[in-house]
């Protein structure tokens, strides 16, 4: 402060303003890494604009969508077996992740049983599911089981997780009064834990089922069958038209799929129970559920299970490849061993920083994007209807297609290497940072922008000083969010050319050097450890 | 009037022996002293005292949702203290608890939550399908009639007031068929009007039963109301233990600390 105050309302006000210096050295550290960070991607304006020149006449030769009689019996195919994948993905990892999310839940089982489960949840999540489906078409051969055996990995991983979450979360005390009354475990389960934390239950599997439906046409780029193995095969033949054909495809069935595991959600999210007690002859009768309910809800369980059994009945799996399964995947893992540290210093060390620059500047240029989409969704910002609808729409466009279908385009637009990487994982991110963000906006108090409306604030200074400081906790955490599943994207995108870690892994693979594959493995398993403590680290202090 | 005496016990000795009760939550700072104590007349028997003297540990000892560091507790024969695993839980069947909060479970409705006292005899298929025995059932209904709730049976527990849940917190504790009902502060979410009933059916649930209720409670004139015995503990030890009348000033002085608040 300065040495002479010459009144206590100029010491308020230079106290009431300061400027603050860590926040102007954090902005100008930032646009100093931005730069630094384009240049060793390789983002010139030229390359840009010669970019934006392919993707032109790339557009032009995607339109119109090839609605061929032959191409649409292969799409047809393509998306039942993607459905197929799906549903068993879906059903058996939901299965396979109610007991070890039990068992990894701290307030219910003893800490021995925790720990092994906990590290058995992460061990799944670490890796993409492409990288695991690579893994598994080594081991039982190309085609559907593959990717089942891949997406039930993720699913177990997702859901065992937030089931953990949701039963450390819910209240104990009808729990200990369970155990008061000499309940048995399994009953504490059923009476006490079923009922807290079905309806959170209900919205993540829900979930997990459109999100199965998405990466089941990501796993097929790889080998692991359905629709992402048409795609790849389109996009090698230079079928560009039939490739628009498959991707508005799988926006129509991601979007059938939210409208169903909407539904699902309202049948089962709010189990308020409407049963009523009836006078019998032999005393009261009671049921929990009225009629319909019930035909409702038996309806639905014979609906899953038909799925299920069509599933089964149908999807191609050559027993021979399963029987050999075991006995691959120990060879798999043996060629591994020793890994090749001397591949490190010449190709992986450069392709990892790659990797965390296409990651960074990816979710940067995504924040930039989705900010003013989520400004056209937020029903409280944008009073428009339609402006709101458009707003949603690219929102689920850019998430329906996943960023490594992304990158096959933008490698087509911009030629093989990282920029394809950054514009992929930016693109693809708008969809899921402006969703959150939008839902942010919405959230925020009207209280301070009517206060500021009132006082005639023209709409800019209503979004700096009105809906800014409200959504700015959840910004900063939707961005660290979405930068950490952006650097485990990131790293595999190198398998379809946009740069990184994938390349050298893609590399490694094609001249079957399996102790440089084990290298990348080791080395990405690592990535996503840091990155995670770091979030961690940066989430706790931050907001 | 007969439901709660229609499974009464067969005449055993059902008295709770409490031996030499001693437990730290750190090691060398006991919570409870040397506690020893013999409760068989039915009727509420109430724990009076100031905030942390260990009247909850010692309830929450009794039925093990606290392990005692020493001591026996003896009930029926057994000594509670000693159990583990399957035994415990076969114990537990026999003490009805009843909680502050309620503990009810939220989301399921009254009639569950009462029929919530039969897990411990039901297998865990019955509970989840909510097969239950049709007599349950039928004493779950009686049971919730006699509390006064008939109407609201198919109601969620996160629906009523916190008399209507403790209410039920009550009847799903009779519905064990106890030889002995621990309740933790029944009364201290409620409003004094509320509190009153409460006691009243605690000791209804007693007499009807022929058990003994113990009640945890910070009011000591509605104890004195209800109970046929009070025992007022401090600092872990026992300081009174008789009958209300026999409760002067100068053991409240003793217990509670002080005088000036009792003006």
């Amino acid at each position: 402060m300065s040495p002479v105050v010459i009144s206590p309302a100029a010491g308020l006000r230079a106290r009431a303003f300061p400027p603050n210096w860590s926040l102007r050295i954090g902005a100008a550290l930032f646009v100093l890494y931005v730069i630094y960070a384009a240049g060793i991607v390789d983002i010139r304006w030229e390359r840009f604009v010669q970019g934006l020149g392919n993707g032109t006449r790339f557009l032009g030769r995607m339109f119109p969508p090839n609605l061929a009689p032959d191409k649409l019996q292969l799409l047809w195919q393509g998306m039942i077996e993607s459905l197929q994948i799906a549903i068993i993905a879906t059903g058996a990892g939901i299965l396979l992740a109610l007991p070890i999310g039990l068992c990894a839940a701290r307030n219910l089982m003893p800490w021995p049983v925790t720990v092994l489960s906990r590290g058995f949840i992460a061990l799944l999540r670490t890796f993409h599911p492409v990288i695991v489906a690579i893994l598994f078409v080594k081991a039982v051969g190309f085609g559907a089981l593959a990717g089942i055996l891949a997406l039930i990995v993720a699913t177990i991983g997702f859901i065992a997780k937030l089931i953990a979450e949701a039963i450390e979360e819910m209240s104990m005390r009808p729990i200990e009064a369970l155990r008061a009354a000499g309940s048995p475990f399994p009953s504490v389960v059923v009476m006490g834990v079923v009922p807290q934390v079905l309806p959170r239950f209900i919205g993540f599997a829900a979930y997990q089922l459109d999100s199965n439906l998405r990466n089941s046409a990501l796993v097929g780029l790889v080998g692991g069958g359905g629709i992402g193995a048409t795609l790849f095969t389109a996009f090698q033949r230079f079928d560009y038209d039939f490739v628009l054909t498959i991707i508005l495809a799988i926006i129509l069935a991601v979007m059938a799929g939210e409208i169903l595991s909407a539904f699902m959600r309202r049948v089962y999210q709010d189990e308020a129970p409407s049963g009523k007690v009836k006078r019998g002859s032999s005393g009261p009768v009671w049921h929990r559920f009225t009629a319909s309910e019930r035909s409702l809800r038996l309806a639905f369980w014979a609906l899953a299970a038909v799925a299920l059994g069509w599933s089964f009945q149908t999807i191609e799996i050559i027993p021979e490849f399963l029987y050999d399964a075991p006995a691959q995947t120990v060879d798999l893992f043996a060629r591994m061993w020793p890994i090749d540290w001397a591949y490190f210093p010449k190709t992986v060390q450069l392709a990892l920083i790659e990797t965390l620059h296409t990651a960074t500047l990816g979710t940067i240029l995504a924040i930039g994007m989705a900010t003013p989409v989520a400004l056209m969704c937020a029903r409280n910002v944008t009073p428009s209807a339609l402006i709101n609808t458009i707003g949603r729409f690219i929102l689920v466009a850019t998430r329906s297609v996943h960023t490594l279908v992304w990158a096959l385009f933008f490698v087509a637009v911009f030629g093989p290497g990282a920029l394809a990487g950054v514009m992929a994982v930016a693109v693809h991110s708008i969809g899921f940072t402006g969703k959150f963000l939008a839902e942010a906006i919405e959230e925020a108090k009207a209280g301070p922008i009517e206060a500021l409306r009132a006082a005639g604030a023209p709409p800019r200074a209503i979004l700096l000083k009105g809906f800014w400081p409200q959504v700015k906790p959840a910004f900063l955490a939707v961005s660290l969010f979405r930068w950490d599943i952006n650097v485990r994207e990131s790293a595999v995108l190198g398998l379809v050319g946009a740069g990184g870690l994938g390349v050298a892994l893609q590399a490694a693979m094609d001249n079957l050097y399996w102790d440089q594959v084990g290298l990348v493995l080791v080395v990405i398993f690592a990535v996503v450890v840091v990155t995670e403590i770091v979030t961690a680290t940066l989430r706790a202090k931050v907001i | 009037m007969s439901q709660f005496s229609a499974y009464a016990a067969p005449g055993q000795s059902r008295a709770l022996i409490i031996r030499n009760l001693v437990k730290e939550y750190r090691k060398g700072v006991p919570v409870l002293r040397d506690i020893s104590l013999t409760i068989s007349e039915p009727g509420i028997v109430a724990i009076i005292g100031p905030s942390g003297t260990g009247k909850s540990t010692l309830i929450r000892c009794i039925n093990r949702l606290v392990d005692p560091t020493s001591g026996s507790i003896m009930l029926g024969g057994t000594d509670l203290a000693k159990l583990q695993g399957e035994a415990l839980r076969i114990a537990r069947r026999r003490l009805g608890m009843v909680f502050q909060e309620y503990n009810l479970v939220e989301r399921l409705t009254v009639i569950e939550n009462v029929l919530c006292g039969r897990l411990g005899y039901v297998p865990a298929w019955r509970a989840w399908t909510r097969r239950f025995p049709e007599a349950d059932i039928a004493r779950a209904f009686a049971l919730l009639d006699s509390v006064g709730l008939e109407e609201l049976a198919t109601r969620r527990a996160d629906e009523l007031s916190g008399g209507q849940r403790q209410r039920v917190g009550i009847a799903r504790a009779v519905m064990q068929e106890p030889d002995l009902i621990l309740a933790d502060e029944p009364t201290s979410s409620l409003d004094p009007k509320t509190s009153v009933e409460i006691m009243e059916l605690l000791a209804k649930v007693g007499r009807q039963r022929d058990i003994p209720v113990l009640v945890n409670i910070h009011n000591v004139a509605l104890a004195r109301r209800y109970a046929t015995r009070m025992i007022g503990m401090s600092k872990g030890v026992v300081i009174y233990d008789g009958p209300p009348s026999g409760l002067q000033d100068s053991h409240l002085a003793e217990i509670y600390g002080g005088e000036g608040w009792m003006e």
